[in-house]
């Protein structure tokens, strides 16, 4: 175990790179899921993040929100809500789709809200809606302030319903068809307090335990057998 | 910092009880606290036995079934329902089984967030304990022994109306400057007894009643030429406007004047705004029931009667909005109801020659629920007369059932609709001698079929109503004899008692009966309230005990006479008083008898009490299976 995290942290410090102290506590932490257990002793993190726009170099984040689920159940104690201070303007679009005004935020230094995500995240498995757009753009926001990229297992839901449908080739079906306001539906999920990240995150996690009760039955029963892809 | 987690959860609790019950801070601080947990279709939350962990569930969506050790359901719980409140009243483990039957969504509230807010919120622990009542059947819905069983702010005495008295008609008054002759002439314009008298800025500066031209003026020595000031009582006692009739009532006594002068700021210094007098006070006051009897020995026809009965109605549409309490409710109006009746026998007698019916001993009895003294809203008419056979008085039966059939025709007036089945006094069968009575149970009891099994069940709750009692005594001491040689009757009037077993719960807009059957309108009559007046009927004849028809009454009679059972009849006599309170209401809004409920119709406190009645009539059926050893025949 411990050989295996000295490698994860020797192949990252190899660019010869010092890493800012959070990025170096979840480093430090973090291991990799055991893949044999039961889902439902798995914990997973559900996370959605709203930005001011879908352009990866461009765009930033604006707030982040997410949930953790051990044996289907979520803890709202232990959740996050974090709005970012954003020094640049966003551009009319975001303001479009969240709501948000600049002169409304009293938030978190950008540096302050990656260092809360990466500590609460820590070796869960990270689950969102078309999840790799946030992990991307967190990723970025974890450079930009002296720290790395997430290590995490990744799943995205919306890939976990195509699976459910079509076990074999789940890419054969059409992404548009399982958006998250579809699957909310589709799963009798009231989608209020939509495009807010905590709204969303909550949300996706209701889909999410949903989801991989329809799989476990299908007999994805392990978390090794959740993850692959 | 606004989390929309938070407030997802929030809007939720709020609409259920008990969480409606506390402030928006109190809600948020649970909310942001509580366990959202997914339970797969099919799955165990809880078992029997097991300790439970330090929370108790909402269901945000899906169902739950509560089970018992045998697998019998219990409870079936759905959207806003709470369950599993045993670790906030009790240290002792969970005595049911819980499983989903669908996928489900709970809200687990921590007890350590919850508890503080059960010591400041009485209803919040009455909730929790009617609640807990489900499948442990030892704590029940609140006691209600007051007149008004709302514990807060309830000094008033009901007979007294709480209402603001209406003041705002124009008031009529006269200058300082006129004459007597003017100031009575525009008493006489307006036909009102009294005037006040003004000053330039209708400033009330003393006031004239026909009182005073009477002894001052027309009997006295002052002539109508002279100046209003002579003649007027001064200065006018004024109240500011917006005082209840007590309030007003108390000032008039005070200060023995029949007359209030109402002014801006209550004070002689501003302007004149009406004027109360104690006639107005009772013509408000026409709803005090006492009033409404003294109308009711006062009126000359059945249209007279069917007003003031119109009149009960509104008293207890303001009773049952006000929680008064049930018991307290009933015996008010059915003393109205016998009044009534008894105002009819009056009319009829008179109308029909009061010199026919000298020497006749007979007496009216009330049947069916105005016999057991739980007549809220007008039903059928069940009644019947017992008269003594005189035979020195000629055609006795002949006039008996022509005085009958006035009373009813006069009770139809007043919109008593007639028994579809002729179970009245005026049907020669049920206008009988005193022996002919006697021969008629005799039969009934021994020979039991269906139909006489129905009319005991009618006929049990009879109750005198008008003249002469002692012949009711010696009918039901007669009957007692006749039990005594055949418990066979009782056996079948058991067999009868539970026929209509009540439904398990609802279940979103069903009802849910025992087999799982769904259905969607409930007849809070015939299975709920029915089975209770049976239970009480069977067991009170069972022992022997005359004289108490009441349901409510005989179970609590009956709880004195079984102690070992008295926590089962006073859980009874409770169920009974909530389903009448729901039955009315539901009458009420419905404009009809409010005997089938929609589930729908029906908020979620309303439907928990429902449930919880539910489950001493169950307990009762149990309990009567047994004593009778139905087992067999069943």
């Amino acid at each position: 175990m411990w050989s295996k995290l000295k490698q994860i942290i020797g192949k990252t410090t190899s660019d010869t790179k010092t890493y800012a102290d959070f990025y170096l506590q979840y480093l430090e932490a973090y291991y990799k899921p055991d893949l044999k257990k039961s889902i439902h002793e798995q914990s997973f993190v559900i996370l959605d993040t709203e930005t001011t726009g879908l352009d990866l170099g461009q765009d930033n984040i604006l707030s982040i929100g997410a949930v953790r689920i051990i044996n289907n159940t979520i803890d709202i104690s232990d959740s996050l809500s974090i709005i970012v201070k954003n020094q640049q303007f966003q551009t009319q679009n975001a303001v479009a789709i969240h709501g948000l005004v600049q002169t409304d935020i009293k938030g978190q230094s950008e540096g302050e809200s990656i260092a809360a995500l990466f500590k609460f995240v820590g070796s869960d498995i990270i689950v969102g809606h078309h999840i790799a757009f946030d992990i991307a753009m967190l990723n970025k926001l974890s450079r930009k302030n002296g720290g790395g990229d997430l290590k995490n297992n990744l799943l995205d839901t919306s890939y976990l319903a195509r699976r459910l449908d079509h076990t074999t080739d789940p890419d054969s079906l059409d992404r548009k068809e399982y958006t998250l306001d579809k699957l909310c539906s589709r799963f009798k999920v009231i989608p209020k307090a939509r495009h807010t990240a905590d709204g969303d995150a909550f949300i996706t996690a209701i889909v999410f335990m949903k989801l991989i009760q329809k799989l476990y039955i299908k007999g994805v029963t392990s978390t090794g057998q959740l993850v692959r892809k | 910092m606004k989390n929309e987690i938070v407030h997802r959860i929030y809007d939720f609790l709020k609409e259920y009880p008990p969480f409606n019950l506390l402030p928006k801070e109190a809600i948020m601080n649970i909310s942001a606290n509580v366990m959202v947990k997914f339970i797969p279709d099919n799955s165990i939350l809880f078992e029997i036995g097991e300790i439970p962990p330090p929370m108790f569930y909402i269901v945000n969506e899906g169902a739950i079934h509560l089970h018992q050790e045998d697998g019998q359901m219990v409870d079936h719980c759905d959207e806003g329902d709470v369950f599993g409140i045993r670790p906030l009243l009790a240290e002792s483990p969970y005595l049911l089984t819980a499983k989903s039957s669908e996928d489900t969504i709970l809200y687990c509230i921590r007890t350590q967030d919850f508890l503080p807010y059960l010591t400041h919120h009485p209803k919040i622990l009455a909730f929790l304990a009617s609640n807990f009542a489900v499948g442990s059947g030892n704590m029940f819905y609140k006691k209600s022994t007051s007149p008004r069983s709302d514990d807060s702010n309830n000094s008033e005495n009901v007979y007294t109306e709480l209402f603001a008295i209406d003041t705002q008609k124009t008031p009529v008054y006269c200058h300082i400057q006129h004459t007597i002759q003017e100031a009575a002439v525009t008493m006489a314009t307006h036909q009102i007894g009294s005037i006040v008298v003004c000053d330039q800025e209708i400033r009330p500066i003393g006031i004239v009643t026909d009182k005073d031209l009477r002894i001052k003026v027309v009997a006295g020595d002052i002539r109508k030429k002279e100046n209003i000031s002579l003649i007027m009582s001064s200065p006018v006692i004024c109240v500011k406007p917006g005082l209840s009739i007590s309030e007003l009532q108390i000032l008039m006594i005070k200060n023995r004047i029949n007359h209030l002068a109402v002014t801006q700021d209550g004070t002689i210094q501003s302007k004149l705004i009406g004027v109360v007098s104690e006639h107005d006070l009772v013509v408000q006051q026409a709803d005090n029931p006492s009033i409404l009897i003294r109308e009711i020995r006062k009126s000359q026809s059945g249209e007279q009667l069917k007003r003031i009965r119109d009149k009960v109605e509104r008293l207890i549409k303001k009773y049952i909005a006000q929680e008064v309490s049930i018991s307290f409710i009933t015996q008010v109006v059915s003393g109205i109801n016998d009044e009534i009746i008894q105002q009819a026998i009056r009319l009829s007698e008179a109308k029909l020659g009061k010199e026919l019916y000298k020497g006749i001993k007979y007496c009216w009895l009330a049947l069916g629920s105005e016999g057991r003294e739980e007549q809220l809203l007008r039903t059928d008419q069940d009644n019947a007369l017992i008269y003594m056979q005189n035979d020195s008085i000629p055609d006795i039966k002949e006039k008996c059932i022509r005085l009958a059939t006035e009373v009813t025709s006069i009770l139809h007036e007043v919109g008593y609709e007639y028994c579809p089945a002729e179970m009245m006094a005026s049907n020669p069968s049920w206008c009988q001698s005193v022996e002919e009575w006697q021969q008629t149970f005799h039969r009934w009891i021994y020979q039991p079929g269906e139909k006489e099994i129905m009319m005991c069940t009618i006929f049990f709750d009879y109750r005198p109503v008008y003249g002469e009692k002692s012949l009711v005594t010696s009918l039901t001491d007669h009957i007692f004899q006749l039990l005594d040689k055949q418990e066979v009757f009782l056996h079948l009037l058991a067999k009868n008692a539970l026929e209509n077993p009540p439904p398990l719960s609802f279940f979103r807009n069903f009802i849910v009966e025992k087999n799982g059957e769904h259905k969607d309108s409930f007849d809070i009559k015939l299975r709920a309230m029915m089975p209770l007046t049976d239970a009480a009927r069977l067991l009170t004849l069972a022992n022997r005990t005359g004289g108490e028809n009441n349901t409510c009454k005989r179970f609590l009679a009956l709880a004195d006479i079984e102690p070992q059972n008295s926590e089962l009849y006073k859980m009874a006599a409770d169920a009974y008083e909530i389903l009448i309170r729901i039955r009315t209401k539901h009458g009420f809004s419905k404009n009809d008898s409010g005997r089938y409920i929609q589930p729908n119709e029906m908020d979620k406190m309303d439907r928990l009490l429902l449930r919880n009645a539910f489950q001493p009539i169950d307990e009762l059926q149990k309990l009567i299976k047994i004593r009778f050893q139905l087992g067999g025949i069943l």
